[in-house]
């Protein structure tokens, strides 16, 4: 009887490179090496191919790797970090109710590490847990960005970005007011 | 534009920004709205969603006229669903030495700010610019009157009164805050300081209010599908009949907007105005021959489209009460003594009603059970909330358990999908016989598809615990499974305890005590 959990899983970056997600570095450092029946469980972190496995069946994955077209190699195996570390934690129910209301932004310490990357490379790893519908890593990419506004001026936030204030005198007055309303002074 | 888009930030799709944005305060976003047009306009619904779907004001002027500019925006008009009318009021200190603190200039603007505010609701100019702005909001959904706000917290909510306050979200009233730097002065919602400033035996600025805005909408054209009265400190006061009143004039525009209600929520304080407070009390052993509900009675029934409504009688006397729930019940004048006179409007047709909730109502078992059958063809969702039943003389005998008998009765003449019970009490109308119910697991609200058998089971569960102490509700507060999550269970837990001091304490003074009035 096959297990389907020893299965390999093979994915390929848009920058056509195979990456086997039990092979990822971190996964192949000194002498520990990820147990192949966990690469399934890091692979299915995102919903995106937890979905696409179910759909293709045991035998239809066999040794093909599946194409994430939007990312490249660099994000991939950056991702595929996360995605180890956190292959045990319970999956979160899923909320799909547009809250508005100012959530928390705290992150744990090892997330914290893992974002202290070029802001090139964390857009990358939100753009593609957006893609591939990893939640969690989205929301800790989100919440790191969210740190780097939170109590800065438009002025200092443009410096942050790289954001060019492209605004006329009025529409910024306009835009004040509304703010104004919002805030409730 | 294509320099914006270089900006990593700016590359990121709406879905993303709105996360990022929803882990910002207000006054980071409005900061990142500044940066460049990109992102403003991606922020722009979430701006929209998070800031003007609701927005609650009161009756000041600059909080009017900006309610007004935003009804005129194109955008926050068509955002805006839910106006709030806080009961927000200057707090006018008494004491020497609160004045002392002021500059002479707050002091001379809290003279200004008064007199306006005064101004605002004796000509009607309140009316008159809430009409402005209510004609300019396309999709109004909900009107809401209230007596709290944000700075409330629900330790303070929890106390007073039957809400389930982990539903409401409490805001603050728009202009609050520049009003109170400019005077150095609290701006209050509570009814206690109401009463400094209106210097008035019979207080009633939340029935103003709800004056104000039914006429407003209703000269307005505006048609929100629910109105809503939600009072914190509801043994204190609440909408009185009179509130209820709509002249003939009014009655052509009014009766529209009425007519296409479906959600309905009134916390009502009855039987407490004058004359007829002092009626009632020459009537305690029975209803008197006075109608004291008419006006809400003609009320309900222009709204026969409901299908939502709670009805909080906190603040309301026993026997208007009672009186007022043989009517809804469908009950005719026959059933009243000889001396009884009062003309009664035919009972409202409420023929839609899924979701009906009382709550702070001593009840005899009798009316209950006429007012559910009543509503049973439609009801799905019965909330019950500080509800106490009432027994007949003989059978305080402690032999007849109410509850079981209710919820036997329930089980086999509802067909209810959902079932909410708090802090029922027992009562047999008379200070020294009270009490509550004893009950294991939790009762907090039930949705099940064999309702029937969950009505049953909690019939055999439940006893009447009569107790001689006024009051004194007992619950078994066994907390083992949650239908609700842990924390707005824990507040109605918190609730639960509360309540026996709370209670106690309304014996004492003559504010309200429905069960008190039978001196035997």
């Amino acid at each position: 009887m096959s297990d389907a959990k020893l299965q390999k899983i093979l994915l390929q970056s848009n920058d056509g490179v195979t990456i086997d997600v039990g092979k990822s570095p971190p996964l192949d450092i000194g002498f520990w090496r990820t147990p192949p029946s966990l690469y399934r469980a890091v692979a299915e972190r995102s919903v995106l191919i937890r979905n696409m496995l179910e759909d293709l069946g045991d035998e239809g994955i066999g040794n093909q790797a599946i194409p994430i077209p939007n990312v490249n190699e660099a994000v991939l195996k950056k991702v595929i970090e996360w995605c180890d570390h956190h292959r045990n934690d319970p999956v979160q129910p899923a909320d799909e109710e547009a809250d508005t209301r100012k959530k928390t932004t705290d992150i744990e310490e090892w997330d914290q590490k893992f974002m202290q990357v070029d802001q090139e490379m964390l857009f990358e790893v939100i753009l593609a847990a957006n893609y591939l519908d990893i939640k969690p890593l989205l929301d800790v990419g989100c919440k790191t960005v969210a740190n780097m506004i939170k109590g800065k001026s438009p002025e200092e936030i443009r410096k942050t970005f790289n954001i060019t204030n492209d605004f006329t005198p009025e529409e910024e007055e306009h835009i004040r007011r509304e703010n104004e309303w919002a805030e409730d002074r | 534009m294509s320099e914006q888009t270089t900006s990593s930030l700016g590359r990121q799709p709406l879905e993303v920004i709105n996360n990022i944005a929803s882990y910002l305060s207000t006054a980071d976003i409005c900061a990142l709205r500044l940066t460049c047009k990109a992102a403003n306009h991606r922020l722009t619904d979430f701006f929209l969603r998070r800031f003007f779907r609701t927005k609650q004001f009161w009756i000041d002027e600059p909080s009017l006229q900006a309610l007004i500019d935003m009804s005129a925006h194109p955008t926050i008009s068509r955002e805006l669903k839910h106006v709030a009318l806080g009961s927000d009021h200057y707090h006018l200190c008494t004491s020497p030495l609160g004045t002392l603190a002021m500059s002479g200039a707050q002091i001379q603007q809290l003279r200004l700010r008064v007199a306006s505010h005064q101004h605002l609701q004796r000509t009607g100019t309140s009316i008159a610019m809430l009409t402005k702005a209510f004609a300019n909001l396309p999709n109004l959904e909900t009107l809401s009157i209230r007596d709290f706000d944000n700075s409330i917290r629900s330790t303070a909510l929890r106390k007073t009164t039957h809400t389930l306050w982990s539903d409401v979200e409490a805001f603050d009233s728009y202009g609050t805050k520049a009003a109170s730097r400019a005077t150095g002065h609290p701006i209050v919602t509570d009814w206690i300081k109401a009463c400094t400033l209106n210097m008035s035996d019979d207080v009633n600025s939340i029935g103003d209010l709800f004056t104000t805005a039914l006429v407003a909408l209703a000269g307005a054209g505006a048609r929100p599908s629910a109105i809503e009265v939600i009072i914190r400190d509801g043994r204190r006061w609440g909408l009185r009949d009179k509130a209820f009143y709509i002249p003939v004039y009014l009655q052509p525009s009014v009766k529209p907007m009425l007519y296409k209600l479906t959600k309905l929520h009134l916390d009502i304080a009855l039987g407490r105005e004058i004359p007829c407070a002092i009626h009632t009390t020459l009537y305690r052993l029975g209803p008197g021959p006075l109608n004291t509900s008419s006006l809400l009675q003609n009320f309900l029934c222009l709204t026969p489209r409901l299908t939502w409504l709670r009805l909080g009688f906190d603040g309301s006397d026993y026997w208007t009460t009672h009186q007022f729930l043989h009517w809804l019940g469908g009950g005719s004048r026959t059933k009243w003594s000889a001396a009884y006179s009062a003309v009664f409007t035919k009972p409202a047709k409420l023929a839609r009603l899924e979701h009906f909730e009382m709550a702070g109502a001593e009840v005899t078992f009798e009316i209950l059970q006429q007012l559910i059958l009543r509503l049973s063809k439609t009801l799905r969702k019965l909330n019950l909330r500080g509800v106490t039943l009432r027994t007949t003389a003989h059978d305080q005998d402690h032999e007849v358990n109410t509850w079981s008998r209710f919820l036997i009765f329930l089980a086999h003449n509802t067909d209810l999908r959902s079932f909410g019970l708090w802090r029922a009490g027992v009562s047999g109308g008379d200070p020294s016989l009270h009490g509550g119910i004893k009950y294991k697991g939790n009762m907090h609200v039930h949705s099940t598809d064999n309702m029937k058998l969950y009505l049953e089971d909690l019939a055999q569960e439940v006893q009447d615990q009569w107790d001689s102490t006024p009051g004194q509700f007992l619950s078994d507060t066994d907390t083992s499974e949650d239908e609700h999550g842990g924390e707005s269970d824990d507040e109605d837990e918190m609730e639960v305890d509360d309540g026996e001091d709370g209670f106690e304490d309304d014996g004492d003074d003559d504010t309200d005590d429905d069960t008190g009035h039978i001196n035997v």
